[in-house]
């Protein structure tokens, strides 16, 4: 423990400074507007670091997690408005299922390598999406309107101010980021690197790749699929095309590229700051339609032609080809 | 002594080509065996068959008693086979220490545990001056040592090296051939193909001779030197 500690001191720093300012910012806020980007911060955070596991960590690029989001989101819709079910039981539900699916599908999708596991993910969400938009049950189009205003509370995980959901919210980002801390220098972590590396070179020093692959998918698609639960409890109304559709795919992959792939904190940074971009620039142009869209491209072309490893390299000094000397070795060594 | 691999009427095909045509040794505990045979002859073939890298197209291999014919890469490489490639195949936007590490987790859940043995291995193989050094930023010749450590690291107990000393200088080489030893005393059996002779000759223990795809002799580094086909088909034109 003590070793730890020492090893991660200027992680511990770093999140605690942080975590005071994420708990305190709020507190200076008089307008809704921040408390919404900040509170939709933390939903794309979730998902980017669940996307991390699969596409960061293990390197296999899915463009359809919008699919795993859109199963948690329905779980709290459905489980509200037919049976009554607190989020707090059907948020779980809907990462049982989506580990499920991603169980299912896994299996002959990662068999499947670079551009075409990206496109089979792509049209799998889909196809998902294309379901529930003809689904009766779930509301088709029109989709899922669970605004329960008599009874907003704890149970219900609905509030009238914004307070409470960006806290909760919170409470997640941290949970997974520190869940991510833990894997990261892991035994599963490891592997997942070395899968990403060269996988033939990871099967012959003893890796089941298969199988740690289909785990980092499961991993992701249950995270995500928080995300989608709890956003669906912030806006109260879902349909298809809210939770479901391509571009939330595609803006979950673009946080974690953005932001930094297979680290611990890339996907937060990356969520921050696409989240304050797009935010701001579509309430700044939204006189003129699509102009908040090109001023968005445009950043994002910059951010990738002059840091290609992600806004995360901002932070990180560069590591230098680095030879040790007799004397350091022997330091090192012991 | 036991036979620890056995490689019985061995066949791959590739389409028409036959890289391999009905092969059939085996590899005594604790022993050193070269293979050796010129270019295409089939070496690395035979070996991507034994560590499950893709399947024979007919015949068998037999490691410690267990038919491994149809197992995957990385089962083999639980049971006991270290290998290293031909090309290095290092994870190159990892650290020297961490590729190693990765192998040590074969035999080891914990990553204190791992992390020991892998000291051990690095100090083994001379890669010490570069644990933090990515993997993609080695010479071949220090990745092909990398290999060795991966391999190593794993805690096989039969270890096939693929032509890890090609290219290595003469002070080079005696450090490969003094690791290889002491390998061997570590109690893991080898197999190695090796072009230059002078290694092959000094370090094994018995030689198999493969030209194209077929086994052509089979005995003790002097047997082999003297068999007529051998100079005939290959040695001749190599050892000057
Ligand atoms: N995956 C493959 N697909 C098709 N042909 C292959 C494949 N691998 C090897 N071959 C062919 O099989 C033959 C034997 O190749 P192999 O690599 O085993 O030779 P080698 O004895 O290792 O030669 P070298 O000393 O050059 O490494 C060659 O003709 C090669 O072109
Ligand atoms: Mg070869």
């Amino acid at each position: 423990m003590k070793n730890y500690i020492e090893a991660n001191s200027h992680f511990i720093i770093k999140f605690l400074a942080s975590l005071l300012v994420a708990i305190l910012l709020p507190l200076f806020i008089k307008t809704p507007f921040p408390l919404h980007v900040m509170i939709l911060i933390c939903i794309w955070a979730i998902m980017g670091m669940g996307w991390n596991f699969i596409g960061g960590y293990a390197g296999q690029v899915s463009n359809g997690h919008a699919l795993f989001y859109g199963i948690g989101a329905y779980a709290c819709g459905i489980g509200m408005k037919n049976f009554n079910a607190s989020p707090w039981i059907t948020m779980w539900v809907g990462v049982i299922i989506s580990i499920g699916v991603a169980f299912v599908l896994g299996a002959p999708l990662l068999r499947l390598k670079g551009h075409y596991f990206a496109l089979a993910t792509m049209a799998i969400a889909e196809c998902g999406r294309i379901i529930f938009l003809n689904w009766n049950y779930v509301g088709g189009a029109t989709g899922v309107d669970f605004l329960n205003k008599a009874e907003p509370g704890w149970y219900t995980l609905q509030f009238t101010s914004k307070y409470p959901y960006y806290y909760i919210f919170l409470t997640f980002v941290v949970l997974i980021l520190l869940l991510t801390k833990g894997l990261d220098k892991s035994k599963f972590g490891y592997y997942l690197r070395a899968i990403k590396a060269n996988e033939d070179s990871a099967q012959s020093v003893g890796i089941n790749t298969s199988r740690y692959k289909l785990l980092a998918f499961m991993l992701s698609a249950g995270v995500v699929s928080l995300a989608g639960s709890l956003y669906a409890n912030y806006l109260q109304y879902i349909d298809p095309s809210i939770v479901m559709p391509l571009n939330v795919s595609m803006m979950i992959c673009l946080v974690t590229v953005m932001g930094g792939i297979g680290t611990v904190i890339g996907p937060v940074i990356g969520a921050i700051v696409l989240t304050v971009i797009s935010e701001y620039t579509r309430a700044t142009f939204s006189s003129i339609s699509g102009f908040d869209l090109f001023i968005y491209g445009a950043l994002i072309i910059i951010i990738v032609l002059f840091l290609p490893n992600g806004l995360i390299s901002l932070f990180r000094r560069k590591q230098k080809i680095r030879i040790l000397t007799p004397l350091e070795m022997e330091e090192r060594m012991r | 002594m036991n036979s620890i691999l056995e490689i019985k009427n061995a066949t791959k095909k590739f389409g028409g080509l036959i890289a391999n045509d009905n092969i059939t040794f085996s590899v005594q505990e604790g022993e050193i065996v070269g293979l050796v045979g010129p270019n295409g002859a089939g070496k690395t073939t035979l070996f991507n068959s034994v560590s499950g890298a893709h399947s024979l197209t007919s015949g068998q291999v037999v490691f410690n008693g267990e038919d491994i014919t149809k197992k995957k890469p990385y089962e083999i490489c639980k049971l006991g086979v270290g290998r290293t490639f031909q090309i290095p195949q290092s994870l190159n936007e990892m650290s020297v220490f961490e590729n190693v590490l990765v192998a040590a987790l074969n035999r080891h859940g914990s990553i204190s545990v791992a992390k020991e043995h892998t000291q051990k291995v690095i100090a083994m193989c001379g890669l010490a001056s570069f644990i933090y050094m990515h993997a993609g930023n080695l010479n071949v010749m220090q990745k092909k040592r990398l290999e060795i450590a991966r391999a190593l690291a794993t805690e096989p107990k039969l270890l096939l090296l693929d032509e890890t000393m090609a290219g290595l200088s003469g002070v080079e080489r005696k450090e490969a051939i003094n690791l290889i030893q002491r390998i061997k005393i570590s109690g893991i059996t080898i197999l190695m193909i090796e072009h230059v002779m002078e290694v092959v000759m000094n370090v094994s223990d018995r030689v198999v001779v493969l030209t194209s795809g077929r086994l052509l002799a089979e005995g003790t580094p002097e047997e082999v030197t003297q068999n007529q086909q051998v100079i005939n088909a290959y040695l001749g034109g190599m050892t000057n």
